[in-house]
Protein backbone atom coordinates (compact mmCIF):
# COMPACT_ATOMS: atom_id res chain seq x y z
CA UNK A 1 0.00 0.00 0.00
CA UNK A 2 1.05 3.69 -0.67
CA UNK A 3 1.67 6.09 2.25
CA UNK A 4 1.08 8.74 0.10
CA UNK A 5 -1.53 10.38 1.97
CA UNK A 6 -2.68 12.72 -0.74
CA UNK A 7 -2.65 9.56 -3.11
CA UNK A 8 -4.73 7.31 -0.86
CA UNK A 9 -7.70 10.54 -0.30
CA UNK A 10 -7.79 11.11 -3.72
CA UNK A 11 -8.48 7.10 -4.50
CA UNK A 12 -10.83 6.40 -1.14
CA UNK A 13 -13.53 4.37 -2.42
CA UNK A 14 -15.98 6.98 -0.39
CA UNK A 15 -15.33 9.32 -2.41
CA UNK A 16 -14.45 7.79 -5.60
CA UNK A 17 -17.66 8.30 -8.36
CA UNK A 18 -18.52 4.48 -8.47
CA UNK A 19 -20.81 3.54 -11.21
CA UNK A 20 -24.10 2.49 -10.24
CA UNK A 21 -24.33 -1.25 -10.84
CA UNK A 22 -20.49 -1.79 -10.14
CA UNK A 23 -19.66 -3.28 -7.19
CA UNK A 24 -16.35 -2.38 -6.15
CA UNK A 25 -15.11 -4.58 -2.87
CA UNK A 26 -11.54 -3.63 -2.67
CA UNK A 27 -9.39 -0.79 -4.22
CA UNK A 28 -6.09 -0.77 -3.19
CA UNK A 29 -3.04 1.42 -4.40
CA UNK A 30 0.66 0.49 -4.59
CA UNK A 31 3.61 2.62 -5.75
CA UNK A 32 5.22 1.00 -8.82
CA UNK A 33 7.49 1.70 -11.51
CA UNK A 34 6.43 0.86 -14.96
CA UNK A 35 8.63 -1.10 -17.36
CA UNK A 36 10.22 2.68 -18.70
CA UNK A 37 11.57 3.01 -15.53
CA UNK A 38 8.66 5.61 -14.82
CA UNK A 39 7.16 6.02 -11.13
CA UNK A 40 3.59 5.24 -11.42
CA UNK A 41 1.08 3.91 -9.22
CA UNK A 42 -0.74 0.07 -9.25
CA UNK A 43 -3.96 0.30 -8.30
CA UNK A 44 -5.55 -3.02 -7.61
CA UNK A 45 -9.56 -3.02 -8.00
CA UNK A 46 -11.74 -6.27 -6.78
CA UNK A 47 -14.97 -7.17 -8.19
CA UNK A 48 -17.64 -9.01 -6.88
CA UNK A 49 -17.47 -12.25 -8.36
CA UNK A 50 -21.31 -12.00 -9.91
CA UNK A 51 -19.44 -9.26 -11.83
CA UNK A 52 -20.27 -9.66 -15.81
CA UNK A 53 -17.04 -8.15 -16.98
CA UNK A 54 -18.07 -7.36 -20.75
CA UNK A 55 -21.39 -6.74 -19.83
CA UNK A 56 -20.00 -4.34 -17.42
CA UNK A 57 -17.40 -2.97 -19.80
CA UNK A 58 -18.71 0.77 -19.98
CA UNK A 59 -19.73 1.00 -16.42
CA UNK A 60 -15.56 -0.24 -15.63
CA UNK A 61 -14.18 2.59 -18.38
CA UNK A 62 -16.37 5.12 -15.92
CA UNK A 63 -14.45 3.65 -13.35
CA UNK A 64 -11.09 4.11 -14.73
CA UNK A 65 -11.68 7.92 -16.38
CA UNK A 66 -12.93 8.86 -12.79
CA UNK A 67 -9.25 7.15 -11.19
CA UNK A 68 -7.28 9.35 -13.50
CA UNK A 69 -9.67 12.41 -12.88
CA UNK A 70 -9.06 11.94 -9.49
CA UNK A 71 -5.59 12.02 -9.86
CA UNK A 72 -5.70 14.81 -12.28
CA UNK A 73 -7.79 16.86 -9.49
CA UNK A 74 -5.48 16.40 -7.39
CA UNK A 75 -2.31 17.36 -9.10
CA UNK A 76 -0.42 14.11 -8.59
CA UNK A 77 1.08 12.93 -11.72
CA UNK A 78 1.71 9.54 -11.77
CA UNK A 79 0.19 6.88 -14.59
CA UNK A 80 -2.67 4.58 -12.46
CA UNK A 81 -2.31 1.00 -13.60
CA UNK A 82 -5.53 -0.44 -12.70
CA UNK A 83 -5.81 -3.93 -11.93
CA UNK A 84 -9.09 -6.11 -11.70
CA UNK A 85 -10.02 -9.32 -10.09
CA UNK A 86 -12.52 -11.36 -8.84
CA UNK A 87 -12.12 -13.10 -5.37
CA UNK A 88 -12.96 -16.25 -7.01
CA UNK A 89 -9.80 -15.30 -8.88
CA UNK A 90 -7.61 -14.90 -6.25
CA UNK A 91 -8.72 -18.41 -4.66
CA UNK A 92 -7.71 -20.17 -7.81
CA UNK A 93 -4.15 -17.97 -7.34
CA UNK A 94 -3.83 -19.32 -4.21
CA UNK A 95 -4.61 -22.91 -5.39
CA UNK A 96 -2.06 -21.98 -8.12
CA UNK A 97 0.55 -21.53 -5.39
CA UNK A 98 -0.05 -24.30 -3.67
CA UNK A 99 -0.21 -26.69 -6.62
CA UNK A 100 3.55 -25.03 -7.89
CA UNK A 101 4.85 -26.17 -4.31
CA UNK A 102 4.26 -29.56 -4.35
CA UNK B 1 -5.08 -7.38 -39.09
CA UNK B 2 -6.08 -5.36 -36.21
CA UNK B 3 -9.53 -6.76 -36.10
CA UNK B 4 -8.07 -10.46 -36.76
CA UNK B 5 -5.25 -10.02 -33.47
CA UNK B 6 -8.41 -8.63 -31.04
CA UNK B 7 -10.09 -11.90 -32.44
CA UNK B 8 -7.20 -13.85 -31.79
CA UNK B 9 -6.78 -12.18 -28.80
CA UNK B 10 -10.44 -12.74 -27.37
CA UNK B 11 -10.32 -16.45 -28.90
CA UNK B 12 -7.19 -17.03 -26.44
CA UNK B 13 -8.40 -15.39 -23.41
CA UNK B 14 -11.86 -17.78 -23.54
CA UNK B 15 -10.03 -21.14 -24.99
CA UNK B 16 -9.54 -22.74 -21.50
CA UNK B 17 -13.67 -23.62 -20.64
CA UNK B 18 -12.00 -23.49 -16.86
CA UNK B 19 -8.88 -22.48 -15.04
CA UNK B 20 -7.37 -20.09 -17.78
CA UNK B 21 -3.84 -20.81 -18.56
CA UNK B 22 -1.39 -18.42 -18.13
CA UNK B 23 0.40 -18.27 -21.42
CA UNK B 24 -2.84 -18.06 -22.94
CA UNK B 25 -3.88 -15.07 -21.15
CA UNK B 26 -0.55 -13.47 -21.56
CA UNK B 27 -0.53 -13.90 -25.45
CA UNK B 28 -4.60 -12.33 -25.68
CA UNK B 29 -3.08 -9.99 -24.04
CA UNK B 30 0.41 -9.42 -26.38
CA UNK B 31 -2.35 -9.53 -29.37
CA UNK B 32 -4.51 -6.85 -27.64
CA UNK B 33 -1.69 -4.69 -27.46
CA UNK B 34 -0.11 -4.92 -30.88
CA UNK B 35 -3.90 -4.34 -32.12
CA UNK B 36 -3.78 -0.60 -30.81
CA UNK B 37 -0.16 -0.42 -31.26
CA UNK B 38 -0.73 -1.00 -34.98
CA UNK B 39 -3.76 0.96 -35.45
CA UNK B 40 -1.90 4.20 -34.28
CA UNK B 41 0.60 3.54 -36.75
CA UNK B 42 -1.75 2.96 -39.02
CA UNK B 43 -4.30 6.21 -38.46
CA UNK B 44 -0.98 8.07 -38.15
CA UNK B 45 0.56 6.83 -40.72
CA UNK B 46 -2.84 7.60 -43.48
CA UNK B 47 -2.89 11.03 -42.62
CA UNK B 48 0.40 11.00 -43.92
CA UNK B 49 0.63 9.38 -47.15
CA UNK B 50 -2.94 8.35 -47.58
CA UNK B 51 -5.46 5.74 -47.24
CA UNK B 52 -5.28 4.04 -50.69
CA UNK B 53 -4.54 0.49 -51.30
CA UNK B 54 -1.69 1.31 -53.49
CA UNK B 55 -0.07 3.60 -50.42
CA UNK B 56 0.35 0.56 -48.49
CA UNK B 57 3.86 0.40 -49.03
CA UNK B 58 4.68 4.16 -48.17
CA UNK B 59 2.71 3.60 -45.05
CA UNK B 60 4.29 0.23 -44.01
CA UNK B 61 8.09 1.72 -44.27
CA UNK B 62 6.94 4.27 -42.17
CA UNK B 63 5.30 2.56 -39.92
CA UNK B 64 8.77 1.50 -39.01
CA UNK B 65 10.02 4.42 -37.53
CA UNK B 66 7.22 4.32 -34.66
CA UNK B 67 8.66 3.40 -31.13
CA UNK B 68 6.69 1.63 -28.44
CA UNK B 69 8.45 4.10 -25.76
CA UNK B 70 7.55 7.32 -28.21
CA UNK B 71 4.00 6.33 -28.15
CA UNK B 72 4.16 5.84 -24.74
CA UNK B 73 5.00 9.34 -23.99
CA UNK B 74 2.79 10.96 -26.14
CA UNK B 75 -0.23 8.92 -24.77
CA UNK B 76 0.56 9.49 -21.55
CA UNK B 77 0.77 13.01 -22.23
CA UNK B 78 -2.82 13.82 -23.98
CA UNK B 79 -4.32 10.74 -22.05
CA UNK B 80 -3.86 12.79 -18.81
CA UNK B 81 -5.49 15.57 -21.04
CA UNK B 82 -2.34 18.06 -19.66
CA UNK B 83 -0.08 18.91 -22.53
CA UNK B 84 3.63 20.39 -21.50
CA UNK B 85 2.60 24.24 -21.06
CA UNK B 86 5.40 24.52 -23.93
CA UNK B 87 2.99 23.14 -26.14
CA UNK B 88 -0.30 23.65 -24.97
CA UNK B 89 0.33 28.34 -24.45
CA UNK B 90 0.82 28.10 -28.65
CA UNK B 91 -2.17 25.88 -29.66
CA UNK B 92 -5.39 27.72 -30.13
CA UNK B 93 -7.63 28.22 -26.57
CA UNK B 94 -9.01 26.98 -25.35
CA UNK B 95 -7.29 23.14 -26.74
CA UNK B 96 -9.08 20.02 -25.19
CA UNK B 97 -7.70 16.94 -25.79
CA UNK B 98 -11.11 14.92 -27.03
CA UNK B 99 -12.57 11.92 -24.84
CA UNK B 100 -12.00 9.42 -27.43
CA UNK B 101 -8.45 10.46 -27.82
CA UNK B 102 -7.65 10.49 -24.07
CA UNK B 103 -9.73 7.18 -23.54
CA UNK B 104 -7.40 5.20 -26.62
CA UNK B 105 -4.11 7.06 -24.92
CA UNK B 106 -4.88 5.69 -21.63
CA UNK B 107 -6.13 2.27 -22.57
CA UNK B 108 -2.46 2.11 -25.13
CA UNK B 109 -0.39 2.76 -22.15
CA UNK B 110 -2.07 0.32 -19.82
CA UNK B 111 -2.08 -1.89 -22.20
CA UNK B 112 1.71 -1.29 -23.35
CA UNK B 113 2.80 -2.04 -19.65
CA UNK B 114 0.60 -5.10 -19.45
CA UNK B 115 1.92 -6.77 -22.44
CA UNK B 116 5.39 -6.14 -20.98
CA UNK B 117 4.76 -7.79 -17.64
CA UNK B 118 2.70 -10.35 -20.10
CA UNK B 119 6.02 -11.12 -22.20
CA UNK B 120 8.95 -10.68 -19.96
CA UNK B 121 7.71 -10.96 -16.04
CA UNK B 122 6.68 -14.71 -15.20
CA UNK B 123 6.49 -13.59 -11.26
CA UNK B 124 3.10 -11.74 -12.76
CA UNK B 125 0.07 -13.59 -12.46
CA UNK B 126 -3.03 -12.95 -14.69
CA UNK B 127 -6.51 -13.27 -14.47
CA UNK B 128 -9.04 -13.80 -16.56
CA UNK B 129 -11.58 -10.65 -15.66
CA UNK B 130 -8.60 -8.25 -15.97
CA UNK B 131 -7.51 -9.60 -19.55
CA UNK B 132 -11.29 -9.68 -20.99
CA UNK B 133 -11.71 -6.03 -19.48
CA UNK B 134 -8.41 -5.22 -21.29
CA UNK B 135 -9.44 -6.97 -24.52
CA UNK B 136 -12.79 -5.35 -24.54
CA UNK B 137 -11.81 -1.90 -23.71
CA UNK B 138 -8.85 -2.06 -26.16
CA UNK B 139 -11.44 -2.67 -28.83
CA UNK B 140 -13.66 -0.38 -27.78
CA UNK B 141 -11.70 2.44 -27.77
CA UNK B 142 -9.71 1.34 -30.99
CA UNK B 143 -13.03 1.62 -32.64
CA UNK B 144 -14.58 5.02 -31.42
CA UNK B 145 -10.71 6.32 -32.65
CA UNK B 146 -10.88 5.27 -35.95
CA UNK B 147 -14.33 6.29 -36.19
CA UNK B 148 -13.45 9.77 -34.98
CA UNK B 149 -13.31 12.77 -37.34
CA UNK B 150 -10.47 13.94 -38.84
CA UNK B 151 -10.46 16.87 -36.47
CA UNK B 152 -7.76 19.49 -35.70
CA UNK B 153 -7.09 17.76 -32.21
CA UNK B 154 -6.62 14.11 -33.96
CA UNK B 155 -4.90 15.16 -36.64
CA UNK B 156 -2.48 16.80 -33.92
CA UNK B 157 -2.03 14.11 -31.63
CA UNK B 158 -1.09 11.89 -34.57
CA UNK B 159 1.10 14.44 -35.87
CA UNK B 160 2.33 14.07 -32.19
CA UNK B 161 3.50 10.59 -32.46
CA UNK B 162 6.21 11.54 -35.00
CA UNK B 163 7.72 14.40 -33.31
CA UNK B 164 7.24 14.24 -29.79
CA UNK B 165 11.29 13.80 -28.94
CA UNK B 166 12.22 17.05 -30.91
CA UNK B 167 8.64 18.68 -29.88
CA UNK B 168 9.52 18.26 -26.22
CA UNK B 169 13.01 19.36 -26.43
CA UNK B 170 12.37 22.66 -27.14
CA UNK B 171 12.41 25.03 -24.24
Amino acid sequence: MTDDKATLEALDLSVLPVPPGLHVLELKVDDYIDWSGEPALRVQILLDDATDIPGAGEQIDELKRAIHNQLHKHRIPLFPYIFLAKPCELTEAEADCEDSSD
Amino acid sequence: MIDDLFIQAQLLATIDQRRPKQANLRRAISAAYYAMFHCLIHEATSVQIGTQHRQAPFRRILGRAFTHSMLKHVCTSFGGGALKSTISKRLPAPFVVPQVVKDMSNSFVELQEKRHLADYDLTERFDRSDTLNLIDQARRHTQAFQNYQLSDEKRFFLACLWAWKELTSHP
